[in-house]
């Protein structure tokens, strides 16, 4: 093995936090001293990014647990005396989860009021223009009790900021966004190099939950009480759904 | 790991698995469907038979739910769809698993000729270019040896640390590692390439 080989092996191994800390510390002074070596550290980055998402991108077929639910109460014939009990229990955990796939999907014609048309891409445009900066918050922090109050007396609305950091959505900040010639405030999550961007407006008349894909970037609306929340992300359809049901159930009843 | 290599259907209805079982099963494998089915489908390389592997898995993860104790229930369900994958691997594609350790020929060359480690800096543009470059980074993975393959999704996809990756593949630890940086200096390298 030559000594550029066993040179990226060590990288790649300090890439996934598996080198023990005398070997840390060594290829920390490396990486100091050798402007090549941060070059290559920086594209095992990429590549690892790379990877995330194109491994991720693989879609799942739809009736997967429908089929394995069914081959299971099916194929094993001790099942069958207790067939109708399990079977209801496999069942309505798999109702359920339709059930929460078509009331977000259910809205996917949307019946946009012009009012909601130009909400929509002002908050896109807030989104996106997060994105082009160098970061997309005015304030980072992975603490909703900091970001919360941060909102008080720059916008009229301080949402809470649920820790959704467990299910894989850490909060990253907030920043302020305007929507309609008003402030507005937006939080941000991330999900691996994905920034998600949920934007509250007060609720006007009974906005649907929906959801619309536009220019890459999915975008959910949902209402809660008197608020609108408007999430926006290049996330796929399914994790995104998934991060507007943890943030609906965490703010309170579902709307 | 007990359960996990049972492929013999039991056919007397007096091992009637408990409620409890079902119970598990539901708490243990179904939220995982998805990511189980992923690494099936890095595995054998299409939907179809990504599925089958799935279905089998499942069932074999069903019959053995009574035999996991405690512990660590992803790593369980995760070597269950590998070895299935593996067996399915066999059955149809006998070449697939006879793999041979020569990737770093390509790698190498890269090394030689200044590939790798006189490259311009990866920027956030170049993990954009990346993104767009998806099915030629999918057909790149594809294309690796199958023990490269599972160790670099395991990793990359599922998060494992290289103890679990280890363990899912029953390999040293250092083997995971040395697999891990051959697959991404193999990558890295072709992706210089077609720059």
């Amino acid at each position: 093995m030559s000594g550029d080989d066993e040179t990226l092996l060590l990288l790649s191994a300090y890439a996934d936090g598996e080198l023990s800390p005398g070997e840390v510390l060594a290829m920390e002074r490396r990486l100091a001293a050798e402007p090549g070596l941060r070059d290559t550290a920086e594209r095992l980055r990429g590549l690892s990014g790379a990877l995330r998402e194109t491994l991720a991108q693989v879609p799942v077929p739809e009736n997967l647990r429908g089929h394995v639910i069914g081959r299971i109460g099916f194929a094993d014939p001790a099942t069958r005396r207790g067939w109708l009990g399990s079977w209801q229990a496999l069942a309505a955990t798999l109702l359920l989860g339709l059930a929460g796939g078509a009331a977000i999907g259910g809205g996917a014609v949307y019946q946009d009021r012009p009012e909601d048309a130009m909400l929509r891409t002002a908050v896109l445009a807030g989104h996106l223009r997060g994105l082009a900066a160098p970061q997309p918050f005015d304030i980072a922090s992975a603490d909703g009790h900091v970001v919360k109050p941060w909102f008080n007396g720059r916008t009229t609305i301080a949402p809470d900021a649920p820790d959704l950091a467990e299910q894989g959505f850490p909060l990253v900040g907030g920043r302020v966004d305007i929507v309609a010639g008003s402030p507005v405030p937006t939080l941000v999550y991330r999900r691996d190099r994905h920034v998600i961007s949920v934007t509250v407006v007060p609720a006007s008349g009974d906005a649907p939950t929906d959801e619309e894909r536009r220019d890459g970037s999915t975008i959910e609306r949902w209402t809660q009480g008197d608020l609108t929340y408007w999430a926006v992300s290049d996330l796929n359809t399914r994790d995104m759904r998934r991060f507007a049901d943890l943030f609906r159930s965490r703010t309170g009843r579902p709307g | 790991m007990t359960g996990v290599t049972a492929t013999a259907p039991s056919t007397t209805p007096s091992t009637a698995p408990s409620t409890l079982a079902r119970a598990r099963f539901s708490q243990l494998v179904l939220p995982r469907l998805d990511e189980g089915y992923r690494l099936a489908h890095w595995l054998t390389g299409n939907p179809t038979d990504a599925e089958d592997v799935m279905q089998e898995a499942c069932l074999r993860a069903y019959r053995g739910i009574e035999g996991f104790a405690e512990g660590n229930a992803r790593a369980w369900f995760l070597t269950i769809v590998r070895n299935t994958g593996y067996s399915w691997l066999q059955r149809h594609r006998p070449r697939a698993v006879i793999f041979a350790e020569d990737l770093a020929a390509d790698a190498r060359t890269a090394l030689e000729t200044g590939g790798v480690l006189i490259q311009a800096p990866e920027t956030p543009e170049a993990a954009l270019i990346a993104r767009d470059d998806a099915g030629q980074l999918a057909r790149a993975i594809d294309a690796l040896p199958v023990a490269f393959r599972e160790t670099l999704v395991l990793r990359e996809y599922h998060g494992l640390s290289y103890r679990e990756i280890a363990e899912v593949t029953g390999v040293p630890i250092g083997t995971v590692m040395s697999r891990l940086g051959r697959a991404r200096q193999h990558l890295l390298a072709l992706l210089a390439k077609d720059r």
